[in-house]
């Protein structure tokens, strides 16, 4: 084939229908990593991670540069940031809370807690690591993680949106 | 609504304070604890570290080789490992971006190798900790006049090895040289 | 097809593009000097741009307990409020074909409102209960200054057409000068149709998650972002043109008189917090209605002379 002898393989054409599909879809995947709108579910645990997450959106490490909002209602989410290891209590509601959320979505584990428990590993009221509750995307370790490592694992998510 | 919070607001206006993060780095100060790293080339597979550990992020497993793995999922980054590290062999550097899709992939590892037995060649011990030992007796082996491959005869053999009678009658004799 | 029935046509066509165009960018204004003001960097000029589009084409969910008639029609009704109003303004030298009518504009700025209302209400959810009420009590209490100030303009031109008002202004100076006290009443009800502090209770609220808005997602939810973006344009444009407009009557001095309402508008909104539902509606009646009750009798005693 002409193309290979070459050593350049021609690039597969679409027909122009599927090709604006094709591209608008890209042009919407774009736009949907530059509004990433953000709510942020604690579950339990000593709230350091809390504290970060809410740090992150004040004016030193600003995360409405890149669209992020923190938004109320889990029904206007894209992320969903969850902290704290997941207590028997809140296990049910962050269920509900996840099928709330509409697709695309994505969803972060911030903190060692959430990841695995860490500390609270064998106490009565752990419920299991996060992913055994709701799918996650994203994992950040850290005790708690700074600002910093929150937003890059934000950036890091958002390339799956 | 007073002046000082509307100067305030000019003069934020003027000069925003947010970091540059993502575009430039940020060094986070001195003593700050992000994710431990071993050494390789110092760690003895003592596995002190492992045992100290108030998560169980450590985990020492011994197959063909000795593996020791730090999880940063369990990790608390509370530096207790470094503290009682007799090789300094791991520490907690400044790096925080640990962010990962497979919380599998947020680990670091070394291997230690084994020491063969002198009589039946089963793996028992880690190398580099028996060397090690060794090393910080040299003082001892001096003054008593102890040479260094009697003492290795002795202690390069594995415990099931220890107990056979011959075994057993060569230690006593040399304990009773030592004593 | 007369030529200008074929132009009459394009501006009903372009219209409703430029002014969402505008509003956009003109939202993008407020949250930037926000931003600024609060000594952080602000978000980039496409970002409303990327929520509308990334909010279209996202997953709508209805509630099972909501009534669904009530739950589509209340984007709908919001959008076509500031639709028609945006169709009677003039901007700039642009003057619409229709004779602009201020009482039609004024009630079809009180539909979004009521859309509000209904949206909350028929979503089902006790939050959405608790917005509804709220936005009932201030959309009451703000339609009496709004309504006042916005009328004694046209009382003093003798006329409820908004272009006699425009060109009245053209000749003897802005409407501010004359007014001052309806201009600052007026102003205060602008701060609560664009749901901005003191007084954005039912919009944004993080006690009550978020109101009236808490069960829309999706492509219900992204009519309302166009609606909100509509409204940052029809609204300091509607204000220019009953209080600001005079002198060189140019496309690109509108543009620059609503940019400063708008940047007016977001140094109010740093430097306040919200009232409470009570504080907002005694102050509206009270405070409020007394500035645009002066300025009524005077221009309806004809005390003003031009």
């Amino acid at each position: 084939m002409p193309g290979e002898a070459r050593g350049i393989l021609e690039k597969e054409t679409l027909p122009p229908k599927l090709r604006v599909k094709a591209m608008s879809k890209g042009i919407v995947s774009k736009l949907r990593q530059k509004s990433p709108w953000v709510m942020h579910v604690p579950c339990g645990g000593c709230n350091g991670c809390d504290i970060e997450v809410v740090a992150a959106l004040t004016p030193l490490y600003d995360l409405e540069r890149f669209g992020a909002l923190q938004k109320g209602s889990p029904r206007h989410a894209d992320i969903l940031a969850v902290t704290g290891p997941v207590t028997v209590q809140v296990k049910e509601r962050l269920k509900r809370v996840y099928a709330l959320v509409p697709n695309p979505k994505i969803v972060m584990a911030i903190g060692s807690c959430a990841i695995s428990g860490e500390v609270f590993a064998d106490g009565y009221a752990f419920g299991g690591p996060l992913d055994q509750t709701i799918p996650v995307d994203v994992y950040v370790p850290g005790c708690p993680p700074r600002p910093e490592a929150i937003i890059h694992g934000v950036a890091q998510a958002l390339t799956k949106l | 609504m007073n002046r000082q919070t509307i100067l305030e607001s000019f003069r934020g206006f003027i000069s925003p304070k947010t970091l540059a993060y993502p575009r430039q780095p940020s060094v986070p100060p001195d003593g700050f604890r992000g994710k431990p790293e071993l050494d390789a080339e110092k760690c003895v597979g003592c596995g002190a570290c492992a045992q100290t550990c108030p998560m169980g992020a450590i985990n020492v497993t011994d197959e063909v080789e000795r593996s020791i793995r730090v999880w940063y999922g369990k990790c608390s980054f509370c530096g207790r490992c470094q503290d009682v590290c007799p090789e300094d062999a791991i520490s907690l550097t400044s790096a925080y971006e640990l962010a990962v899709f497979d919380k599998n992939k947020a680990a670091a590892g070394i291997k230690i190798e084994f020491e063969s037995c002198l009589e039946c060649g089963k793996k028992f011990f880690p190398a580099r900790q028996l060397n090690k030992s060794f090393e910080r007796m040299e003082p001892i082996l001096k003054k008593r006049n102890v040479s260094y491959e009697e003492l290795r005869s002795l202690d390069g053999v594995c415990p099931s090895c220890r107990e056979r009678p011959e075994e057993f009658s060569k230690r006593k004799l040399f304990l009773l040289n030592f004593g | 097809m007369t030529p200008s029935t074929i132009s009459n046509l394009a501006f009903y066509v372009l219209q409703p593009f430029f002014g969402f165009i505008v509003g956009a960018l003109l939202y993008w204004v407020f949250r930037k000097i926000r931003a600024r003001l609060q000594a952080r960097r602000g978000p980039p000029w496409y970002q409303t741009f990327a929520d509308v589009t990334k909010l279209l084409f996202k997953e709508s969910i209805t509630p099972l307990i909501a009534d669904k008639t009530i739950f589509y029609l209340a984007p709908l009704l919001a959008f076509t409020g500031y639709l028609v109003a945006l169709l009677q303004l003039p901007i700039g030298n642009m003057y619409p074909p229709f004779a602009g009518d201020l009482i039609v504009i004024l009630i079809f700025l009180t539909l979004p409102g009521v859309a509000v209302i209904l949206g909350g209400s028929g979503s089902g959810s006790p939050y959405g209960a608790i917005g509804s009420s709220r936005e009932t009590a201030l959309l009451v209490a703000s339609e009496i200054p709004f309504a006042i100030s916005a009328l004694v303009t046209g009382i003093q031109v003798k006329s409820m057409n908004i272009l006699k008002i425009v060109d009245a202004q053209n000749q003897f100076g802005p409407m501010a000068f004359h007014y001052p006290l309806a201009t600052v009443a007026f102003f205060i009800c602008m701060l609560l149709k664009l749901g901005r502090k003191p007084f954005d209770i039912p919009d944004a609220e993080v006690e009550i998650i978020a109101g009236p808005y808490t069960e829309y997602s999706g492509s219900l939810l992204g009519l309302f972002e166009i609606s909100n973006a509509l409204r940052w344009f029809v609204i300091p444009a509607f204000a220019v043109n009953l209080f600001f407009a005079g002198g060189l009557a140019n496309l690109f001095v509108f543009l620059t008189l609503c940019l400063i309402v708008v940047a007016f508008i977001s140094f109010l909104d740093t430097q306040n917090s919200r009232y409470r539902i009570d504080q907002a509606f005694n102050f509206l009646l009270t405070w409020a209605t007394l500035l645009a009750a002066i300025d009524l009798v005077r221009a309806s005693m004809g005390w003003v002379f031009w």
